[in-house]
């Protein structure tokens, strides 16, 4: 008798076959905006669901050499905050939240957004940028890392995630 | 029967007989010098009746009856049983209600209501205006203290409403329970965790205990060892190569030494810090990295190598 736990990654429930895809689009550049979706998307891939992240507007942040390091958590407008709106306004609360965010994903060994973006690359997740994104915010294809596959217009992440659950964050 | 015998018989019987005799003459006696006496007591008696009757103490003892016999109708013995274990409570109540000033309040406060015509109407504004007044603030937190003590007792009625959250009972779930629900501290990244998954041993914890029996009990039996319902081997020491490569057939890999280097990696570093290691730690450790680990072990590379590794699922979300 074999194994009896065969490992089938979790597929579609109708019966048009394929292993289950996601697709997330990142628009967002926050430090707490953009993890949701790294987070998610590797956890995708090591449930053997195919993923497909498009980086848009705010979300080129993550994907560029200059500013992956430097993403900051803002306070203000967040009606979670822990802080009142008032005061998260105030100069360097963005950096005391931001450091205290780092420290604390730090400790839960989460990694950097840097290494994320490598991880995601390296168990085969396919990483796009913005074309629109890119012109309007001036940025060229050497301010991608390397890790990003492509350049791409919407339309054309919607072809090439066709039969995908979408999730947009 | 000799005549001797006869007449002291019949001696015996006149002195009984006299005495009878003399019994009834005392009696007599006495009643006849009691009959004044016990006609005066009827008639003192029939006075204080004829009084009662005239202040109504017999209506009111009757309407008192018909009382009883409503009360009885609408009380059985049970409800009189559960009075009397309250019967101190509600005596206690009674006189803390009677004290001088608690009577005096209540007589103030009818007093208000009488007066009631004399107020002038209080919008929002005359609210907030009237809470500057230090009477009103006493009695603001008067009343908001009383409004805590019946808050107080309705907690445990609303909690015997509530059914009891059901816990749910995953595989590892006996350890999960106990552990912490942040996640541990980078030395020993949820330790406690899989540590315990790994290994269901007895724990003091008698909750902790029946979940495990719970546990041993779903657990599937193949090749004479017992794995975890989602596939995972329940004793780490049962592990021998020969298993893995079985395991391994069944999850369609091929083991190469590259797998085997992986593979005894994962072992070691379970072992040495207690808890199965993610998919980030043994890309990382084993030096194999993300991209051949997904190669090696293709769709779920963390779940996989946990299996064939013969340790516990991983945790974590990278």
């Amino acid at each position: 008798m074999s194994f009896p736990f065969a490992q089938s990654p979790p597929s579609r429930e109708s019966a048009e076959a394929g292993p289950r895809r996601i697709a997330l689009i990142c628009a967002k550049g926050g430090l707490d905006e953009c993890y949701p979706v790294l987070i998610m998307a590797n956890a995708a891939r090591m449930t053997g669901i195919e993923c497909s992240v498009f980086f848009t507007f705010w979300g080129l942040d993550v994907i560029c050499e200059k500013t992956v390091d430097h993403l900051n958590v803002n306070f203000v407008g967040n009606p979670s905050s822990p802080m009142p709106t008032m005061v998260a306004g105030l100069p360097g609360m963005e950096k005391l939240g931001t450091n205290f965010m780092r420290r604390k994903m730090d400790e839960l060994e989460i990694p950097r957004a840097r290494e994320m973006i490598t991880i995601l690359h390296d168990s085969g997740c396919d990483l796009y940028a913005c074309e629109l994104a890119m012109r309007m915010f001036d940025r060229t294809d050497d301010d991608l890392l390397p890790e990003i596959a492509e350049v791409i217009t919407a339309t054309e992440f919607f072809e090439k995630t066709t039969g995908a659950d979408i999730i947009f964050v | 029967m000799t005549d001797n015998d006869l007449m002291a018989r019949l001696e015996a019987m006149d002195a009984k007989l006299d005495y009878v005799v003399d019994r009834q003459r005392y009696a007599e006696e006495l009643v006849r010098s009691m009959t004044p006496v016990a006609r005066e007591g009827v008639n003192a008696m029939a006075e204080h009746l004829a009084g009662w009757e005239e202040r109504g103490w017999f209506d009111m003892g009757h309407e008192f009856v018909g009382i009883f016999d409503r009360l009885a109708a609408a009380y059985g013995p049970e409800d009189v049983a559960e009075l009397s274990e309250h019967v101190v409570q509600l005596v206690d109540t009674v006189r803390n209600l009677t004290q001088a000033d608690v009577l005096d309040l209540a007589n103030d406060a009818t007093d208000v209501i009488h007066d009631a015509d004399k107020v002038e109407p209080v919008g929002a504004f005359g609210l907030a205006k009237a809470t500057r007044d230090p009477e009103v603030q006493r009695g603001l937190a008067v009343a908001i203290e009383v409004l805590r003590q019946i808050g107080r007792a309705r907690a445990p009625v609303d909690g015997e409403r509530r059914p009891a959250p059901v816990r749910s009972t995953p595989a590892p779930s006996a350890p999960r329970s106990a552990a912490p629900s942040k996640p541990a501290k980078p030395a020993k990244p949820a330790a406690s965790t899989t540590a315990a998954a790994r290994q269901p041993a007895p724990s003091p914890d008698a909750d902790a205990d029946a979940d495990a029996d719970a546990d041993l009990q779903a657990c599937v039996v193949w090749e004479g060892r017992r794995f975890s319902p989602e596939g995972f081997l329940v004793d780490y020491d049962q592990w021998d190569k020969g298993l893995a490569a079985k395991m391994a057939e069944g999850l369609g890999i091929v083991m190469t030494a590259e797998h085997w280097q992986v593979v005894e990696w994962v072992r070691h570093d379970a072992q040495s810090i207690g808890a199965s290691p993610n998919v980030r730690r043994i890309a990382l450790g084993s030096g194999v990295g993300t991209r051949r680990l997904y190669e090696l072990f293709p769709g779920t590379p963390g779940k996989s190598v946990a299996m064939i590794a013969g340790v516990g699922k991983p945790v974590g979300c990278v």
